[in-house]
């Protein structure tokens, strides 16, 4: 085999392998399975072909083959667009939506993957030239374990802790504990809310947390998950029986009211604990430096 | 599927007090508290619209 062929051989097998690690479908059913992982797949193969070529060329003091990798950022950019097509469109008949911050989310995740898969290919390939194709694998297999490890985004326990609240109506006001989610006449759908609905306080730890829970497509991500995991209690045309979340003004703690089918309060608590941070939600007002930044405890 | 509604406009009102309505969107009026329930169910389900109350006797339609 010749040293190219190698290179090549390595470096796309382990960009690959990267690929797939990182296209598992979990619970949230997504990418679709099987048309929308097929898609990620091949874009995959395309982009760690790229990778590990470009060791090929730069090794052949082919550099103008460079060029290429603008082309494939070009390519990588659709897979957003697509992506966020696709997800918006979809979102429209959704019961519980998932709201355009959690769809930039996805869409962005997709670009950025398959630069991972390019950069793992393109080390994995340096490293065969040097080292031979055991070393490539060791390379690649660093390479694949930082790209799961590190960019695995935050969740909702590292930044806020999660409580129970009671659901209660004052008059036709529903609460959650003390704060006011909405206002709804009819005793037939009070008595629905009372038997169906799970309160739940999210308290912020810190400022950083407080600005993070005041973004709504945060919150409409949070709802979205516990629907998809747990259920939800409505239906078109039932436009009282809606999962909302309110904020409380002078805390900054977020009202979590959801009508999940299987009511249990615990599963319910632990969703919304592993429910994704969002990336462009997230706020760090700490970071700023000197002392023009908020309270700790916002 | 695109759809077009007005929202967060008062669709209908609902009463059993004629003295406390009155305007120019539709108004039903009704007999007691019973009657009201069942009317605004009715129409919450009709409209697909959430009914509220505003104050004991008057319910107000709105899509939101």
């Amino acid at each position: 085999m010749s040293e190219f062929t190698r290179i090549i051989f390595v470096g796309s097998v382990m960009g690959i392998i990267c690929r797939m690690w990182l296209l598992r479908t979990d619970y949230r059913q997504y990418p679709t399975y099987p048309h929308g992982k097929i898609i990620h797949l091949a874009l995959g193969v395309i982009a760690s072909g790229l990778g590990s070529v470009l060791v090929a060329t730069l090794l052949d003091k082919n550099y103008t083959a460079v060029t290429f990798l603008t082309l494939a950022a070009q390519q990588f950019r659709d897979v957003r667009n697509m992506e966020r097509q696709m997800l918006t469109n979809v979102d429209e008949l959704e019961l519980v939506p998932r709201g355009l911050t959690y769809i930039e989310g996805i869409a962005m995740a997709f670009e950025g993957r398959n630069y991972l898969v390019i950069a793992t290919a393109f080390f994995t390939g340096i490293a065969t030239h040097f080292w031979h194709w055991y070393g490539g694998g060791l390379v690649g297999i660093v390479c694949i374990v930082i790209a799961v490890k590190y960019m695995a985004g935050r969740t909702i326990a590292f930044i806020g802790n999660v409580r129970e609240g009671q659901v209660r109506f004052e008059g036709p006001n529903l609460f959650v504990d003390d704060i006011l989610i909405y206002n709804t006449g009819l005793k037939d759908t009070q008595q629905k809310i009372l038997k169906h609905g799970v309160g739940l306080i999210l308290e912020p730890k810190n400022a950083n947390a407080t600005v993070t829970f005041s973004n709504l497509g945060q919150r409409q991500a949070i709802l979205h998950d516990v629907a998809t995991i747990l259920g939800v209690y409505r239906d078109s045309g039932e436009p009282s029986l809606v999962p909302l979340s309110k904020r409380d003004l002078d805390s900054g703690r977020l009202a979590i009211f959801l009508l999940p089918l299987d009511r249990d309060v615990e599963k319910a608590k632990a969703i919304v604990r592993r429910a994704p941070v969002l990336e462009n939600a997230y706020r760090r007002p700490l970071k700023l430096t000197g002392k023009v930044k908020p309270d700790h405890h916002l | 599927m695109s759809q077009t509604a007005l929202t967060n406009v008062i669709l209908a009102l609902v009463t059993t007090k004629k003295d406390s309505v009155g305007g120019s969107c539709p108004i039903f009026y009704c007999t007691d508290d019973d009657d009201l329930q069942k009317t605004s169910l009715y129409l919450e389900k009709i409209l697909d619209a959430m009914a509220h109350e505003v104050k004991p006797g008057v319910m107000m339609m709105v899509k939101h």
